[in-house]
């Protein structure tokens, strides 16, 4: 098997996909699935940090994952339906190991027969005259909901939900026209008129109506292979929340959020299910260029040069996004409402889009007041890098090149603004934490059955001499944590932010299940299984996994009160700890630390 | 201690409870009082970070300015990022904190 030669990490993004479908299944679909199936079970066997034994503890415990991600607001299933499925609770090692889909098939067909009888119930409930005077409540929150005990439960339930979502646009309504009522005459809205309380109810409803019609809609129109990715991902999510099954579309994503680069015509859609609307049109890029494409345009059909044109309607996201993006010189033809209601068609040949908010950049501050000026900030939303073209942005380079900038400023001191960031290449975090440094260990990381291996800067040159503050959040995850981590062991920065970051102490690899088969290219492409393949220390020895990393100086935070990070996930990675490595540093050592701690200890 | 670091924390105690408190009342009556209580605690905090800091001041590179300038969307993006920065109380601490150390 063929790894990429690239290591990827960031905080996994969990694709939940729920709805209804009717068709009969292709044997070659089944074929397909039990394909992805055997390939991932087979790559994780091989090269996950931590194995699993297929056993009956497996199977319990895949039970309860993947019913909790099914039907996570417990809206479909009625305690029945977890009764017959229950049957199989010890036996879905076997289900795995014999590669056979009764658990699954089954649980598709009670889950889809929940949609039909939620959408009859949601209906009725729509027309009923509620009383808004009884006293009752309604759980928001799934996790502590229990399942319907009955039918009866469910409608009732059903007629809950939709109560609350009629009362909740209601009340903001009626708020809206008491502000509005409260100003005087000539400072509200324009054509502003009192409407009647029953008029409010009315457009609450109605409102209603058009949000989950398209919902309903929407579930209707979902696959079995998206069904399949829900529940292939729950098979990943026993070994670790950042081992991940990727369809092709959605490793096509992460590649583009790394490298800040795609081929395609350049504009921002979204979808609600139905249309396919341009939000945005990036500048520089195709669409740019030609210059018909217009936001808020509506795009109807799709055709590849002169091809036949595909109609979009009722297409997902993701399956829109692969009709539109392909390789740079070719060209597509989009067909486009406009907002005037006009059709026309606009042919454009696809190119490389660079999408540059996500690089990095830097300003300088001054606060004069306070006697500091011409301080230098840089700000790294993600360790980007594009992993298949050497010619593409690298964040290390990039981030090298500010610091250059900087000083050629003459600036002396430099914020890194590490806040949000939520990881991305490992080799960019070890290069990057060598421009403060002269040389020496920035991480170790640790495959399973193996010695740890220490990651250094090898290179003797320092960028950058003067003074470091390394900003960091509970969001702050991975490469973030190892940056930070290094230069706070290395006593060269001052880390500062909330109370911990986010504690993710693992290093991922992506794995091309196409790779691994040979041939059978009828049923390709598989997708991508994200694995987490190593664990990574500080170079003190500890681990940033579950602890994160615990800055110098910890400022309030608006989340400080909520349990955020790692060790909130299911079947997160135990913290462990090896041996320390010899590192020092005389660049330039954080000399009055204890002075700072003191003066800044009536932030806490 | 800084007052809107106060404030923050504050904010971060009335965000738990407003997400622990997840079982709403279908009963008009309460369901509105809840919701304006809500709002008119919500509304206490939604001044921080709303305002510039005085005397904080940022500046895009010299360099860098071609670039920013290219465009309507990249200077619209830019003249946002700045008078987030102008705002953001971490960044004053952070400042704060340098001069510290520079001493």
């Amino acid at each position: 098997m063929r790894f990429k030669r690239s290591l990827y990490f960031a905080i996994p993004c969990f694709l939940f996909f729920v709805g209804a479908s009717f068709t009969v299944y292709q044997a070659s679909e089944v074929e397909k699935d039990t394909l992805r199936l055997k390939t991932m079970m087979d790559g994780f066997k091989n090269y996950h940090f931590n194995p699993l034994e297929i056993n009956d503890n497996f199977s319990e415990k895949l039970f309860s994952l993947y019913m909790d991600r099914l039907d996570n607001g417990k809206r479909f299933l009625v305690q029945d339906d977890i009764t017959q499925l229950s049957k199989y609770k010890a036996k879905l090692d076997e289900n795995i190991t014999e590669i056979n889909y009764d658990f699954f098939d089954m649980s598709v067909l009670l889950y889809e027969a929940g949609i039909q009888r939620a959408k009859s119930y949601y209906n009725e409930a729509l027309v009923k005259d509620f009383d808004y005077t009884i006293e009752e409540t309604l759980e928001l929150d799934g996790d502590k909901r229990e399942y319907s005990k009955n039918y009866d439960d469910q409608k009732l339930r059903w007629e809950k939900l939709i109560k609350y979502e009629i009362l909740n646009r209601y009340n903001s309504s009626l708020e809206k026209q008491k502000e509005e009522l409260a100003k005087p005459k000539d400072e509200r809205k324009e054509n502003f008129e009192e409407k009647s309380n029953d008029y409010w109810l009315g457009e609450a409803r109605s409102d209603v109506k058009k949000v989950f019609d398209k919902w309903f809609s929407r579930m209707e129109n979902t696959k079995r292979s998206d069904r399949m990715d829900v529940y292939l991902n729950a098979i990943a999510g026993l070994y670790d929340p950042h081992t991940n099954y990727y369809a092709p579309i959605e490793k096509q994503n992460f590649d583009i959020s790394m490298s800040g680069k795609l081929e395609g015509i350049g504009a921002r859609l979204q979808s609600d299910g139905e249309e396919t609307k341009v939000t945005e049109i990036i500048t520089g890029g195709p669409a740019w260029k030609e210059g018909s494409l217009k936001p808020n345009d509506i795009i109807i059909k799709v055709a590849q040069g002169n091809e036949e044109p595909v109609d979009l309607n009722g297409m997902n996201i993701n399956e829109v996004v692969s009709y539109i993006r392909g390789k740079k010189g070719t060209e597509v033809r989009l067909t486009v409402k406009t907002d005037d209601g006009t059709e026309r068609i606009i042919p454009i040949v696809r190119d490389i889009v660079i999408m540059d908010e996500g690089y990095a950049k830097s300003v300088t501050l001054d606060y004069e007041k306070e006697g500091v000026k011409n301080i230098g900030y840089i700000y790294l939303p993600r360790f980007y890098a594009d992993f298949k073209d050497k010619e593409g942005r690298q964040c290390a380079e990039d981030v090298a090149q500010e610091v250059l900038k900087l000083k050629n400023q003459n600036v002396e001191s430099i914020i890194l603004d590490l806040r949000d960031n939520g990881g991305g290449s490992l080799r960019d975090v070890v290069k990057m934490s060598g421009l403060f440094i002269e040389k020496g260990p920035i991480v170790q990381v640790k495959s399973r059955d193996r010695d740890p291996n220490i990651l250094e800067d090898e290179d003797k040159r320092v960028l950058f001499d003067g003074n470091l503050i390394v900003m960091v959040n509970q969001f702050s995850a991975s490469a973030s944590e190892i940056l930070a981590a290094a230069m706070q062991d290395y006593n060269r920065a001052v880390i500062i932010g909330s109370k911990s970051t986010f504690g993710k102490g693992t290093v991922q690899r992506f794995v091309n299940l196409d790779d691994m088969v040979w041939g059978q290219t009828e049923v390709k492409p598989l997708g991508s299984v994200k694995m987490t393949i190593q664990k990574f220390y500080r170079i003190d020895g500890g681990s940033t996994q579950l602890k994160g990393v615990v800055p110098d100086i910890i400022l309030p935070d608006t989340y400080q009160k909520i349990d955020l990070g790692e060790k909130e996930y299911d079947y997160a990675l135990e913290w462990t700890k090896i041996d320390p490595v010899k590192y020092s540093q005389n660049v330039r050592n954080v000399k009055n630390m204890d002075k700072l701690l003191i003066a800044k200890k009536e932030l806490n | 201690m800084n007052e809107t670091f106060q404030m923050i924390s504050k904010n971060a105690a009335r965000l738990k409870e407003v997400r622990d408190d997840s079982d709403v009342s279908l009963k008009l009556e309460d369901f509105q009082e809840e919701r304006m209580e809500e709002k008119t605690e919500a509304k206490k905090y939604d001044k921080i970070m709303e305002n510039a800091i005085e005397g904080l001041v940022v500046k895009n590179l010299e360099v860098d300015l071609k670039t920013i300038n290219a465009d309507e969307g990249k200077t619209e993006r830019n003249k946002k990022w700045i008078e987030g920065l102008e705002k953001d109380v971490y960044v004053q601490e952070a400042l704060l904190i340098m001069k510290d150390m520079m001493k």
